[in-house]
């Protein structure tokens, strides 16, 4: 019981060390996903599904 | 090094803490080689020996590398938070499932993915029996339950050794692995004694030939699936959000479906040459090639076995972490290793290799829906990390029981729909809808659905978006 509560503790000690180092002014975010990124990879799901769908509805003749 | 510096170090690595800067190891090329190693498995050539025996040569690529890359780019899409707040899929659904909820959940999905990993240690001993047959070397059969072991226990060396272990390991696997592939897939088109693009398969057991695309499809979207509630673990690594996307989505949409593909032009080669579709590449190539190219296969069995099994173990040890945080990540290593071992000494996990992967596909689409739909359209990817990590006076994601009934209610639905046009147990097809969504994908559809509609009911949004005013770090 007792080191339940130590490592309850401890964890929550260190957590919050981190996510006060996120919150400091200067701290530096890995490099955002940009609008391109996901213009790219909405363009190739819907090519892919396009192409899934279309070979479905012609399944009986490939 | 103190035994607070052990902790962190421990918790860091090993741990649910949230990795910051100095913790970002990963470069894309580091996340996509190691997150290959990962991906790359034997179960690849069983998946494509799978799809070879329902489709032509023509929908098999449709059907291996158009299904591939639109699940992953799709449920890989909420990866870039693990990367910029450093926490894995389960620290995030903790808002959408509640702590018990995340703790089941957590739990379950890796424990139904041991199948795959007892599997990869029996396709190993299988290569191993194969190879000494092909040199005259026969092994006594007491011996051979337990040779799955071996690939077990040098999984585990790499498991505990570590993200650094890892990443070399991988950089020496994946570089030979993908050369062995190349190679094997031109013999595999040299060798063929008839053109395999010209092969029907047999559709006499099935109702028509869009039955039997239909369930190729199904079997992609499982498999697709099966990476979806691990793929969070490596990506908090990372430099940046984009290469984390990128690298994770090239490794699980192309890669592993390189091999999948790979498998299939084996099972086909296979097919016209002797009449059946066979998935173990050990003895596709020594009826093919003769007994030196059996070493080949041999090397790149054995490598992508170990690989796969020393990732497995990290990513699926670090993920059942997030459900027993209090439990050390060597003990779970070694547990997780034990239980594996003890389903390939049994031996029994193939034959019902089906149910397993299908179940879990089951439990992890809805999940996939949950989480795009909480990530992006309820949270509008903002979290309260603090109550996420339970933090003294953030309550947020508290929820009566532990258990976030909207999440639940969700996972039920979506596991009930996917049933009612698809039951994997038995292999029956029962709604039409089967042929364009699939089960798996229906129950991704339906789960997020359902955990949309009901957040957004005004009982709903006091319940469970009562983070909106606690939003300290974004």
């Amino acid at each position: 019981m007792a080191s339940d509560v130590d490592f309850e503790t401890e964890l929550n000690a260190e957590v919050t060390e981190r996510l006060g180092m996120m919150e400091e002014p200067g701290y530096e975010f890995p490099e955002r996903m940009k609008k391109v990124d996901y213009v790219i990879a909405g363009v190739l799901m819907v090519i892919c599904l396009a192409v899934v769908e279309a070979a479905t509805l012609t399944a009986g003749v490939m | 090094m103190g035994k607070h510096d052990d902790f962190i170090r421990n918790e860091t690595i090993f741990g649910i803490v949230p990795l910051v800067k100095g913790d970002r190891k990963y470069s894309f090329n580091d996340c996509f080689l190691v997150t290959s190693g990962f991906a790359i498995a034997t179960w690849c050539y069983e998946q494509g020996a799978y799809s070879a025996g329902l489709v032509n040569f023509q929908q098999m690529l449709i059907s291996i590398f158009g299904v591939s890359v639109f699940f992953i780019l799709l449920e890989m899409l909420p990866i870039w938070f693990s990367t910029r707040y450093g926490i894995d899929l389960w620290i995030w659904l903790r808002s959408a499932l509640g702590k018990n909820g995340v703790a089941v959940m957590a739990f379950l999905c890796p424990v139904l993915n041991f199948g795959w990993y007892a599997v990869t240690a029996d396709l190993f001993r299988d290569s191993l029996v194969q190879l000494f047959a092909a040199f005259g070397i026969t092994i006594p059969a007491a011996i051979v339950p337990f040779l799955g072991v071996i690939c077990v226990v040098l999984g585990v060396f790499i498991a505990l050794g570590g993200p650094d272990v890892i990443k070399w390991s991988s950089r020496i696997m994946v570089t030979a692995l993908l050369v062995v592939g190349v190679i094997v897939l031109g013999i595999c088109f040299s060798v063929s004694p008839a053109d395999i693009t010209a092969v029907q398969p047999d559709l006499s057991d099935y109702a028509s030939p869009i039955e039997a695309f239909a369930l190729s499809n199904e079997g992609m979207v499982a498999f697709a699936f099966s990476w979806s509630t691990q793929a969070y673990v490596l990506p908090r690594l990372c430099r940046s959000e984009r290469s984390a996307y990128w690298s994770t989505s090239a490794a699980y949409g192309l890669i592993a479906p390189l091999f999948v593909f790979i498998g299939g032009v084996m099972a086909l080669v296979m097919f016209v040459a002797v009449g059946e579709y066979t998935s173990d590449p050990t003895v596709m190539l020594a009826t093919l090639c003769g007994p030196q190219m059996s070493l080949l296969a041999l090397i790149m069995v054995a490598f992508a076995n170990i690989g796969t099994m020393g990732n497995g173990l990290y990513v699926n040890d670090m993920v059942i972490k997030s459900a027993l945080p209090k439990v050390s990540y060597k003990a779970l290593v070694i547990v997780m290793a034990v239980l594996i071992s003890g389903l390939t000494i049994w031996g029994g996990v193939s034959e019902n290799f089906g149910a397993f992967i299908s179940i879990a596909a089951y439990l992890q689409g809805p999940i996939n829906g949950i989480i795009l739909v909480d990530c992006f359209i309820l949270r509008k990817r903002k979290l309260s990390l603090k109550s996420a990590f339970f933090l003294p006076g953030h309550d947020s994601y508290k929820f009566p029981g532990g258990f976030n009934i909207i999440g639940v209610i969700s996972i039920v639905v979506g596991l009930i729909c996917g049933l009612a046009v698809y039951n994997p147990m038995l292999g029956v097809v029962n709604s039409p809808l089967f042929y364009v969504t699939t089960g798996s994908g229906f129950t991704l559809i339906t789960g997020g659905l359902t955990y949309f509609v009901l957040t957004m009911t005004p009982w709903g949004k006091r319940y469970s978006l009562r983070d909106r005013s606690d939003l300290e770090i974004i």
